[in-house]
């Protein structure tokens, strides 16, 4: 029985693990996903295969990587191809089952944008594609994780085109591979899913604590409710337990263990607040 | 040279006029002109960086970002570049995360965009701010498994391929050499990218042995290098060591760039510095935050930044002297092993550089 109370992040990121199932072929990304694909891989998924963009295949995190070539990947990795082949061979063949997504800005059909916030040249540029449109339109479902607020009714520009205008206008349009597209949206307040046949997001589930209001506030379009609504995880002892056990030794301890830890303090703060 | 028919809608938005600064990287006659010239005999090319810069790298050329980022990348050559001043450069990469080297003293003026940032530590402000001061101009915007796949037509020795990538996404719209058509065999709709063959002019590539005739051996992921060494017009290996033929065609299972490509071979230790070279020597990761946070804050501080690190040491041994010395090296070494399970240390836990705090040491 674990006494410490599960952090915010722990949650997300168990959250996140939950997504993967025993067997899964899973990209990885740097932060959120690489702790939930190691949570998942040292529990509920041993059989699961973890591979990064930069062409490490199959390996075993046990320190966290801060880049997607880390040597900390290479720790027992199967094997590696070229960066071609992660997106062609694998992919686009069809062995890769779930992707995971950082989220710069979404609109209500999953369109995402990573490149400009606004009109380029330009605008102001953050990190731009990476491997995102190929995980995107190629993984058998793709799970989304976003830390802020980049709810937009309209993207000023497409970088990892979604559900485009809704329905089956994806399928239609022949460009991705059949069933493609995202499955789920996880932020720190609340999971979104898409409607089977509209594609529109819906709120799934409230983050334990968080409102319907508070997740309208950020959101600029008329945001559907799931009824009833879903609940996010338990958190098992054993996931705490490794997650736990990754985390503080890592390279990547400094911005999550702050994080945790301040969100440790915050909690306590608001529990004295409200005088629990 | 030959005449291209460029997607003028990327032409517009990128507003893009004289097209002619576009043609290199897609100029397969030149691209083979060149290849056809170079040395084909087994020779000895071994020859010092700086002396490799002066001769293979000439102003105006297509240069390649290579490694991961910041892994088993090319740096120190990189800053060979930079302090001889070698101008007018383009530079293409998935990543391309290390154009801003260059941006900053001006030398690379056009770039082939795909992700600039360094991942966990953030944006890549000082490439934001050259756009926006129109310091840089973007000829084409990519995904790396766009790039990965214009690299690999090169290597294949095919006009381009027919993919399904970028489809839909603004990219297409913001990059020249794309155009969506129809896949000619299917009668219901497919569309599908013509990416064309790219031939950058020169890529340095570096490994962590190579011959004397430039057989390079790299452990680790290769990412886009076998496809880079065969595409470029010119490549230079820099090898963390040279090691005899030998020792490249028994005992190595690696994976392997054939000597043919190489124009010049380096010996080169800790030619990766400051990224990490996989089972060499882990990164100094306060080097890299101080990079990104004291130099993303101004230009000014950037280039305070670089002039100390790059203009300010003439060889990787002055910039490990900066580092810490053989106090440095062991702590990288330790670090990297420790990261593949080598050792009994796993420890990684490090004193982070903030704005509000210097830890003043690189391990």
């Amino acid at each position: 029985m674990l006494t410490k109370q599960v952090t915010k992040e722990e949650l997300l990121i168990v959250t996140a693990a939950r997504q993967i199932k025993n067997g899964d072929v899973v990209a990885l990304g740097i932060g959120m996903p690489i702790l939930a694909g190691a949570v998942a891989k040292n529990t509920h998924a041993p059989e699961a295969v973890l591979l990064m963009e930069s062409g490490i295949v199959d390996f075993e995190p046990c320190v966290l990587p801060v880049n997607v070539a880390d040597a900390t990947c290479t720790r027992g990795y199967g094997y590696s191809v070229d960066l071609f082949s992660v997106f062609t061979t694998i992919a686009y063949a069809g062995y890769l089952d779930k992707a995971f997504l950082g989220v710069g800005q979404i609109d209500k059909y999953g369109n995402l944008n990573t490149s400009f916030l606004g009109t380029p040249p330009a605008a102001q540029r953050i990190t731009a594609a990476g491997g995102a449109p190929e995980f995107y339109a190629y993984a058998k479902e793709t799970i989304l994780t976003m830390k802020g607020k980049g709810f937009v009714e309209k993207l000023p520009y497409m970088t990892s085109p979604g559900y485009l205008g809704g329905g089956d206008e994806r399928e239609k349009s022949g460009r991705y591979t059949p069933g493609s597209g995202p499955s789920i949206l996880i932020t720190p307040k609340g999971i979104f899913k898409f409607h089977p046949e509209t594609r529109e997001m819906y709120l799934d589930a409230l983050f334990p604590g968080v409102g319907v209001d508070e997740v309208r506030a950020d959101i600029p379009w008329d945001l559907k409710i799931a009824d009833p609504l879903g609940s996010f995880p338990v958190p098992q002892d054993e996931e705490i337990v490794f997650l736990r056990r990754l985390s503080p030794v890592s390279s990547f301890s400094n911005t999550t263990g702050k994080e945790l830890v301040m969100a440790h303090i915050r909690k306590q703060m608001e529990e004295k607040a409200t005088g629990r | 040279m030959a005449e291209y028919l460029y997607n003028e809608e990327a032409l517009e938005n990128l507003r893009i006029k004289d097209t002619s600064v576009l043609d290199r990287l897609v100029d397969f006659e030149s691209a083979r002109e060149a290849h056809l010239k170079k040395e084909h005999a087994k020779k000895d090319k071994r020859m010092p960086l700086d002396e490799a810069i002066a001769t293979f790298v000439k102003d105006g050329d297509v240069i390649t970002d290579g490694g991961f980022s910041y892994v088993r990348t090319a740096h120190q050559a990189f800053y060979e570049i930079i302090r001889q001043g070698k101008k007018n450069l383009q530079m293409i990469g998935a990543p391309n995360t290390n154009q801003s080297f260059f941006i900053t003293y001006g030398l690379v003026t056009h770039s082939h965009s795909s992700y600039t940032g360094a991942e966990m530590r953030g944006i890549d402000k000082v490439y934001d701010r050259a756009l926006k001061a129109g310091r840089i101009t973007i000829l084409s915007e990519w995904s790396h498994g766009g790039v990965a796949q214009g690299f690999k037509a090169a290597q294949l020795g095919v006009p381009g391929l027919l993919s399904k990538q970028m489809l839909g996404s603004d990219l297409v719209r913001y990059n020249p050499y794309l155009k969506v058509i129809q896949n000619p065999l299917k009668a219901v709709k497919d569309p599908a990218v013509f990416v064309p063959a790219l031939y950058p002019d020169v890529s340095i590539i570096h490994c962590h042995a190579a011959d004397k005739y430039g057989n390079a051996y790299i452990y680790g992921p290769a990412v886009n290098d076998l496809a880079v060494a065969a595409a470029a017009r010119k490549l230079i290996i820099t090898a963390e060591e040279i090691v005899p033929e030998n020792d490249i065609r028994y005992n190595k299972h690696g994976q392997i760039i054939p000597f043919f490509y190489a124009d010049a071979v380096v010996e080169m230790p800790f030619g990766a510095l400051p990224g990490s070279m996989p089972g060499c020597y882990y990164w100094p990761r306060q080097w890299w935050e101080k990079c990104m946070r004291f130099g993303g804050s101004s230009e000014e501080n950037n280039r305070i930044f670089c002039d100390e690190w790059i203009l300010g040491t003439k060889n990787q041994y002055e910039f490990i002297e900066k580092l810490g010395g053989a106090r440095w090296i062991a702590e990288a070494r330790r670090q990297t092993k420790a990261a593949e399970g080598d050792n009994e240390d796993i420890d990684f836990s490090y004193d982070e550089y903030t704005l509000t705090h210097d830890p003043g040491r690189y391990y």
